[in-house]
């Protein structure tokens, strides 16, 4: 009897864990498990060997392969499909620093429409901080050295950031057009939590690999769960017959 | 108009203001010119695969010439896209070839918007065929290998340049009538040029693209 019970309290300590963070009442959570998967019938790579966005390394080579245990970049959000489950405001700024000639590899961080961006100055002088990117084109020009600018977030997608001392892109961001927003990696499940019930997309994007929508209904005080799955599986496949 | 434009010069016999509509009609009685320039930039920043090319000023209505160019080969050996890009015309077809020397698979695919596709795997000695049926860029990858990538320019017209590393470029056969004179960075570094300009019959047209951060 007593060994029962040491179990279930196990069991229950073991469903808490899996949970993440209730929501508050009335409101609504989700947890996402985010996957990424190679081509159908691909063998794995002989040894881990990194992702499409880890840097250059010296001694991997031009054969290096694409461990999808490990791809990262993964951008997750949920976009309400009613005025009830809209964001009513902005999250708070989101600063980062533009160090000289440092080059972007991936994705460094995730904000949304509306949100406000704070650019500071890590070289040595002052610098035009800017972007040309669709729908987010800005420039700061002559940021002092260790002083910052900011500019607000008008369009979904990515940003790309450049500065007079990079010579390749500076800063990558990925705008959604929602606060509800994680950047994420193969493996991990990502909690999105005191979301208000309703109906959304819940939307991943990667910069190589198709991402996916799909629509979920989310319950009050209720957390759901939910599995998005970034690979080549998804394209339109075409054919040596088909295609001559 | 995003991009300046500076025209150098322009030699021609006749001033021909017509659409690319009427264009076509025109061809037999007109000769085709030529468009050439420069790309000027802010400061000293190099300048890497860009792309001019000349667009109806009214897409939706344009009437080019039927593709006639031969399908482009790109080729895959050594885990690289050769060349790494490669502009095509809109209906045009590209054989990717896995020309590895070794027993390498590859698997080439695009989520690009003007073009998603998966070519499957295949081993050394096939190819297989695209053919690319909207305009824009399309990035290319291979699911296995990681540095493996790429890019398709798919011209709205057949009147294209490669950008040269002197910053030089030039279009031949152009038929006269109104271009618009647009630019493609793959690296997208300025803002790129909308540039529109009228070719005459037998000209040459300097055009060069002053390309800025704003």
């Amino acid at each position: 009897m007593r060994a029962i019970t040491v179990n279930i309290l196990a069991m229950l300590l073991v469903v808490g864990c899996q949970s993440g963070p209730r929501p508050n009442a009335g409101m609504a959570g989700l947890r996402v498990k985010v996957i990424a998967e190679p081509k159908t019938g691909v063998k794995p790579p002989p040894a881990a060997v990194g992702t499409f966005d880890t840097p250059g390394t010296q001694g991997y080579g031009p054969f290096s392969r694409v461990d999808y245990s490990e791809v990262d970049n993964i951008v997750v959000y949920l976009e309400g499909m009613t005025s009830a489950t809209t964001p009513t405001q902005a999250p708070s700024a989101f600063t980062i620093t533009v160090d000289p000639g440092k080059s972007s590899h991936g994705i460094d961080g995730v904000v949304s429409v509306g949100q406000k961006v704070v650019l500071r100055n890590g070289g040595s002088k002052a610098q035009s901080i800017y972007s040309v990117s669709d729908g987010n084109d800005f420039e700061i020009s002559a940021v002092p050295v260790s002083g910052s600018g900011e500019y607000s977030v008008r369009s979904a997608g990515l940003i790309e950031i450049f500065a007079d001392s990079s010579k390749d892109i500076a800063i990558q961001l990925f705008a959604a057009p929602t606060s509800w927003v994680q950047l994420g990696r193969a493996g991990q499940t990502l909690n999105f939590n005191n979301i208000p019930p309703g109906r959304y997309h819940l939307v991943s994007w990667h910069a190589r690999l198709p991402g996916t929508s799909e629509e979920i209904e989310l319950t009050a005080d209720h957390v759901a769960d939910a599995t998005i799955t970034v690979g080549v599986n998804s394209l339109p496949k075409v054919t040596a017959d088909a295609a001559r | 108009m995003i991009g300046r434009v500076v025209v150098a010069g322009v030699v021609g016999l006749c001033m021909l203001c017509t659409t690319a509509r009427q264009v076509r009609g025109a061809e037999a009685t007109t000769r085709p010119s030529s468009i050439s320039g420069k790309i000027v930039v802010d400061g000293e920043v190099p300048l890497s695969e860009m792309v001019v090319y000349l667009e109806a000023p009214d897409p939706s209505q344009a009437v080019v010439a039927p593709v006639e160019k031969a399908a482009v080969k790109v080729l895959q050996k050594g885990a690289k896209f050769s060349p790494a890009l490669a502009i095509v015309t809109v209906g045009q077809s590209v054989e990717f070839v896995n020309d590895e020397d070794r027993l390498i698979e590859h698997n080439v695919f695009s989520n690009a918007p003007a073009k998603k596709f998966d070519l499957g795997m295949y081993p050394p000695g096939q190819s297989r065929s695209v053919m690319f049926d909207k305009p824009g860029p399309v990035l290319l990858y291979c699911s296995i290998h990681r540095y493996m990538d790429g890019v398709i320019f798919v011209s709205p017209t057949p009147y294209s340049s490669l950008v040269s590393p002197d910053a030089t470029y030039r279009i031949e056969g152009v038929p006269a009538g109104k271009w618009v004179v647009k630019t493609w960075q793959r690296r997208r570094r300025f803002k790129e040029a909308t540039v529109p300009i009228t070719a005459e019959s037998g000209g040459t047209l300097s055009v060069n693209l002053e390309l800025h951060k704003r």
